[in-house]
């Protein structure tokens, strides 16, 4: 039996390390700047420097005029027939849209003949697109035979809408307005949103407007479609209902329809031109038109995402979406 | 008055002053989107969908306006 003695040495329980405690300045292994945190302040310092030295050695920057007309101006890019058929950039890019449009519903239509199973990216892609407009957009539509008739239409222009607003921010070489070189047919790359044209968006709206005078005819008869218009109201109200609904039916549901989409996209579009070109603007001494450049180039690519991201597909959705809600409400029963 | 200070004058008071009602739309819009979304976390996503519908609806107020200045600016007189 062995009892403890003076000579063996007395261990006390393992203590679980502690490190040292840190001082209050001390940052701490996780709190160190990484690799982005040490070069911003020098780097951007050398930044600055350039950037003095930029506006020391500059000349000052001659106004220029400022013309946004002109970006929106369609030509006939080849030859100068200007008839019905000449061919424009605004043309090229609805051919774009067109192609874009076909290529998606009969790939939709062929992989739904064929496997349903989701076997490739493209596939899943296209399948979402078209889930997307069933739920959301032809969901307004009420069911049954008007849903079935419709909805093709109302995906139908959201696709196409959606690839017109999109295509809008691809720039592609057919502006006629300046030259590569001194050749004349090779033209500088340019952008031209085929819905900031107002002739564009009001035919899409006048076919909305067609569908849905239409079907309101058609389910209520033409007397029966006029009496829907008196929002539920009886006797002599009626007199000042009825301006207000025929005024609304007629002029302002097709003309709100186009102007949204049209001015959505024409302010979007001219907001880039205007901040791309502050510093012509501007003009004057160094200093500002360097910083309106510098400033200019900084809020048109943040306009340009923006509107890339976020308007041109919401314009499409909404377009889509008071489409169907247009020609619901137009067919829905008496209340 | 000249009138290319006219036209101009319409097209920024046009513009300007047609952003006022729908700012505070929007504004307003958003607000009631996020209280709903405080009260109903659950519901966030349908809330989401709807606020985008009436964002587009009250921003198309805005170019109303503006059209009508653009009118002003680039027609003859």
């Amino acid at each position: 039996m062995t009892t403890a003695t003076s000579s063996t040495p007395i261990t006390e329980p393992d203590l679980v390390p502690v490190p040292p405690t840190p001082s209050p300045n001390d940052l701490g292994p996780e709190q160190q700047p990484g690799l982005f945190g040490k070069l911003f302040f020098p780097v951007g310092a050398l930044i600055l420097i350039a950037w003095g030295i930029m506006i020391a050695l500059s000349d000052p920057v001659p106004k220029v005029d400022f013309d946004p007309t002109q970006e929106f101006k369609l030509e006939p890019l080849f030859g100068t027939y200007d008839g019905f058929f000449s061919i424009n950039k605004g043309v090229v890019y609805l051919a774009i849209a067109v192609l874009g449009s076909v290529l998606f519903a009969w790939y939709v239509n062929r992989k739904v003949k064929g496997s349903l199973t989701q076997n490739s990216k493209t596939q899943s892609a296209v399948e979402g697109v078209y889930e997307f407009a069933f739920d959301n957009i032809a969901s307004a539509l009420p069911a049954g035979k008007l849903f079935n008739r419709y909805m093709p239409f109302v995906a139908s222009i959201f696709v196409f809408v959606w690839l017109l607003n999109m295509t809008s921010f691809v720039p592609l070489p057919l502006n006629s307005h300046h030259n590569i070189g001194d050749v004349d047919f090779i033209y500088a790359f340019g952008v031209y949103a085929v819905t900031s044209n107002i002739f564009c968006t009001i035919t899409l709206a006048f076919l909305t407007f067609l569908v849905y005078h239409y079907e309101g005819v058609k389910a209520h008869g033409f007397v029966g479609y006029l009496k829907t218009w008196s929002a539920g109201q009886k006797g002599p109200v009626l007199f000042l209902v009825y301006p207000v609904e025929i005024l609304t039916n007629l002029v302002l549901k097709p003309i709100s329809l186009a102007v949204r989409l049209f001015a959505n996209m024409l302010s979007g579009h001219v907001l880039i031109l205007l901040m791309m070109a502050l510093a012509g603007i501007v003009g004057g001494a160094i200093v500002t038109s360097i910083f309106a450049q510098t400033a200019g180039v900084a809020v048109a690519l943040a306009f340009y995402l923006f509107e890339m991201g976020l308007v041109a597909s919401l314009q499409a959705f909404i377009f889509a979406v008071l489409s169907a809600i247009y020609i619901g409400s137009a067919a829905e029963e008496h209340h | 008055m000249e009138p290319e200070a006219a036209k101009a004058l319409a097209l920024g008071l046009a513009a300007g002053l047609g952003a006022i009602g729908p700012g505070i739309g929007v504004g307003y819009l958003v607000g009631k989107t996020i209280e709903g979304t405080a009260r109903q976390p659950e519901m966030g996503g349908q809330l989401r969908g709807l606020m985008f519908l009436g964002l587009a609806l009250t921003e198309a107020i805005t170019f109303y306006a503006l059209v009508f200045g653009l009118l002003a600016f680039f027609l003859k007189a």
